[in-house]
């Protein structure tokens, strides 16, 4: 009678602690998405609700046409604002997954009489989706090794410096949803491959088509997961479930990235995408090899498997043959730019300079990893012990996902992104396996402490729970060794080795396994989990200040702290304000292609490069025309149609992202392009230098001159407090461009082009005639396009 | 007014307390009689 009053209070027990569990996840989960969504706020409310740096203004911008033409006029819209005069396909080439989400946002809540406008829902996508990251890095993680490590990864992850950098409010880049779709389509590949069901399956490829449309990043799915197939099938753990988790993910994940008009046929005529489809090849044949293997007979199967390995092979090397000849008919052979420079690191800088150029693709130094991901690097080794203890597949995924990240990360500082949910979510394995030891301690203890009987308690309740006699067994066992309060790893009692020996002879390999739980002493777990709580007070204390200080600002709006206060410094909306009211609608503004998203978004000017940087002979041009003299820059602009150059300058104010410290790549990519610009003639002694040892060549360029011109009335002595020295050539003037504006903190000047008669000094009397017949000639060509 | 220290603090706490939660639930399902795996 004993024994079933027993089980049924051990059974309320367990439900009940099932219950307290799962209430308590819930309540950690909504709190993890509150901090989440919380810590990327500082840009808010330092600041003020704004779009963030450069592509952010692009992404809102074709938001907005978006939400006022509907999907079709945005799936057809050619954009001549920018790329003058050639114009770009916004539909065709822009990767429409952040603008789709929150343009179904912004009219989700239209529908629902919330009157946001877009731009509110703009700054505030990515901390909502920074908590959906959270939460499928929970699910991602619960797959791999449980609950507890879900929980502990998800939290590390809300608060990851390396995400926050590019998730703040205000931060409207692909990267913000891209990396919720990037752990989301990983944790339908490890919950298919655990369940073997097809609907996670297709929803796996839904996901990934998500991610498809969100970055060019899917790039790393579609190589990472055929990776880990690989890994699966070489170490023999093939299965029916690996089948179902990659072959629909393949065939329908890629009918579905080449709906995507910026993918297209690159799905499947790119080197990128090339791995999947081989390892799919190799899937079927070891499908077919183990059915096979289940109709025949072993000594048919050995004849059968000689004959399609001969058959195998050469159908293989046939394929390859074909696959190398094309691959190599291409002169990359086959792929992007960016994907080469990130197998080959020093490729984008001998031969892409407009791809090295960009900062956050050059390599990340060891500092970087310890503000991105802080103590993190410490835990992550621990995470891959855990994974390996025991290894199953989706710890083996999340093991494969870690080392290929590490790799990437090294090569771009721009992809610790990625790296960042991989190593949470093996320091929240670490943590919770930690955690799990240490609070198991305490509760053993506790227990002892309350209860003088825990192992009579321990046997009544384990053999009416769930689990197997073997684990009451191992109980006992394990329990034993605490009552002595030795070390767990000391032998077990002669009776203990017994007991061990019934039930090896039972069930041969898992007690050995079982024995490992670990009990230890009250106060060693109890210091264990304070000095835990402390690490990961510091880690909350790093990234709430890397959070509020280091990536809050959103770079259009810059502030600086002197003893007078705090200083504001508003020029670049200042200047596009200037733009926009000063200019009319179809001038066109050239500025070096930083500035390009930032000027067709808030000035509603047409430019002539832009951050998409798709064609290099039109960036080269005006890297050219920085480069070169005023007269030949000033034709070269007047070519292109210019009326305004805009330029950056932080000399006076110590600003050091200025145009004079970006001027090495105009002249490397103008020179790549226009070989009569030689890098050489604007360097003394391998430097850039603007002071008075500069070169001819750089003091009389375009460049030198809008940034410095009237520079010397400010101080009288043209002190440049980027650089740190009085600039080389202080007084000039200018022949063909007239200064017309520049903002408060003299961080942008415009300069207009002077109209073409004071190029024809001294022979003005007799061109007179001339020039007016062209100048209405030219008056006339002019209206005619825009009328 | 809801100022910058004011949501350092808050987002301080909350990830302390997120902590010490995730703590409490691995207190909460730590089942001394078996191992769990």
């Amino acid at each position: 009678m004993a024994e079933p009053e027993s089980s049924t209070a051990a059974a309320g027990g367990s439900r009940l602690r099932n219950a307290c569990g799962g209430v308590l996840c819930a309540f950690t989960l909504l709190l993890i998405g509150v901090l989440a969504f919380s810590i990327r706020l500082f840009s808010v409310i330092k600041y003020e609700s704004v779009i963030h740096e450069f592509d952010p203004y692009f992404n809102f911008r074709v938001t907005q046409f978006l939400s006022k033409n509907g999907i079709y006029e945005f799936w057809n819209w050619f954009d001549d604002r920018t790329w003058y005069p050639l114009g770009r396909v916004i539909g065709g080439t822009v990767y429409p997954g952040l603008t789709l989400t929150a343009g179904t946002i912004w009219w989700l809540l239209n529908s629902l009489n919330i009157p946001l406008s877009v731009e509110t829902v703009c700054v505030f996508t990515a901390p909502i989706f920074s908590a959906n990251a959270s939460w499928a890095t929970y699910l991602l993680t619960k797959e791999a090794k449980g609950t507890g490590a879900g929980l502990m990864a998800a939290a590390i992850l809300a608060m990851v410096p390396s995400y926050i950098s590019r998730s703040v409010a205000g931060s409207y880049d692909n990267e913000a949803v891209a990396i919720f779709a990037l752990i989301f389509t990983f944790y339908l590949y490890v919950k298919t491959l655990n369940t073997g069901s097809l609907f996670y399956a297709t929803l796996n490829a839904l996901s990934y088509f998500y991610m498809v449309c969100s970055w060019g990043g899917y790039t790393f799915i579609i190589n990472l997961i055929p990776i880990h197939v690989l890994l699966c099938i070489v170490t023999g753990r093939y299965s029916s479930r690996l089948y179902i988790a990659y072959a629909p993910l393949v065939i329908l994940g890629t009918l579905l990235a080449a709906l995507v008009p910026v993918v297209g046929f690159n799905a499947v005529m790119t080197s990128e995408h090339f791995a999947s489809f081989l390892v799919f090849i190799i899937l079927h044949v070891v499908a077919l090899v183990y059915y096979i293997k289940g109709l025949l007979t072993p000594r048919l199967f050995k004849v059968a498997m000689t004959l399609v390995i001969t058959v195998g092979l050469a159908v293989c090397f046939a394929v390859i043959a074909i696959l190398i000849a094309l691959v190599a008919s291409s002169p990359t052979k086959g792929w992007s730019g960016r994907s080469l420079s990130l197998l080959d690191p020093t490729y984008a800088s001998k031969y892409i300079p407009i791809i090295a150029s960009v900062s956050e693709h050059q390599p990340p130094t060891w500092p970087s990893y310890f503000m991105d991901i802080n103590v993190l690097a410490f835990l992550i080794p621990a995470g891959i012990i855990s994974c390996f203890l025991p290894l199953s597949d989706a710890s083996s995924f999340v093991v494969l996902y870690l080392v290929t990240a590490v790799y990437f990360s090294g090569v771009m500082v721009r992809l610790m992104l990625v790296l960042a949910p991989a190593a949470c979510i093996l320091s929240g394995i670490a943590l919770s396996e930690a955690f799990d030891v240490l609070t198991r301690s305490v509760k053993y203890q506790l227990s002892k402490l309350f209860d003088d009987s825990p192992a009579a308690s321990g046997d009544s309740s384990a053999e009416s729970s769930s689990a197997s006699t073997v684990s009451t067994n191992s109980a006992k066992n394990e329990t034993r060794p605490e009552k002595t309060e030795t070390a767990p790893k000391e032998k077990p009692s002669k009776k203990n080795r017994k007991k061990e020996k019934e039930v090896a002879e039972s069930v041969p390999v898992k007690p050995k396994k079982e024995k490992k739980l670990l009990v230890l002493p009250m106060e060693a777990s109890v210091l264990g989990i304070l000095l835990l709580i402390v690490l990961g007070g510091f880690y909350v204390v790093h990234c709430v200040w890397a959070a509020a200080e280091a990536y809050s600002a959103p770079s259009i709006v810059l502030t600086s702290r002197s003893r007078d206060g705090l200083h504001v410094f508003d020029d670049f909306r200042e200047a596009y304000a200037w733009l926009s009211h000063n200019t009319d609608v179809d001038d066109k503004v050239a500025s070096w292609w930083d500035y390009g998203y930032q000027t067709t978004a808030m000035a509603n000017r047409t430019v002539i490069v832009d951050n998409n940087t798709w064609n290099n002979t039109h960036i080269a041009t005006v890297g050219t025309a920085m480069s070169s003299p005023e007269k030949a820059a000033w034709e070269i602009f007047n070519s292109l149609d210019v009326k305004y150059v805009l330029v950056v300058f932080g000399g006076l104010v110590g600003y050091p992202s200025d145009d004079i410290n970006k001027f090495l790549w105009m002249v490397r990519i103008g020179g790549g392009v226009f070989p009569h610009i030689k890098e050489p003639d604007y360097l003394r002694d391998g430097n850039y230098r603007v002071d008075a040892q500069g070169t001819p060549t750089m003091l009389n360029c375009l460049m030198y001159k809008l940034c410095y011109y009237r520079f010397v009335e400010t101080d009288g002595k043209g002190f440049d407090r980027v650089r740190g020295y009085e600039i080389g050539k202080k007084h000039f003037k200018l022949t063909h461009f007239e200064e017309v504006f520049t903002t408060h903190h003299w961080m942008v000047r415009i300069y207009k082009l002077k109209p073409q008669k004071n190029r024809v000094r001294g022979k003005l009397k007799k061109l007179k005639s001339g020039s007016k017949a062209s100048s209405t000639n030219a008056a006339g060509r002019k209206k005619n396009p825009w009328q | 007014m809801f100022d910058d220290q004011d949501l350092g603090f808050f987002a301080n706490f909350l990830g302390i307390f997120i902590f010490v939660l995730v703590m409490a639930y691995h207190f909460v399902m730590a089942d001394v009689k078996y191992e769990g795996n």
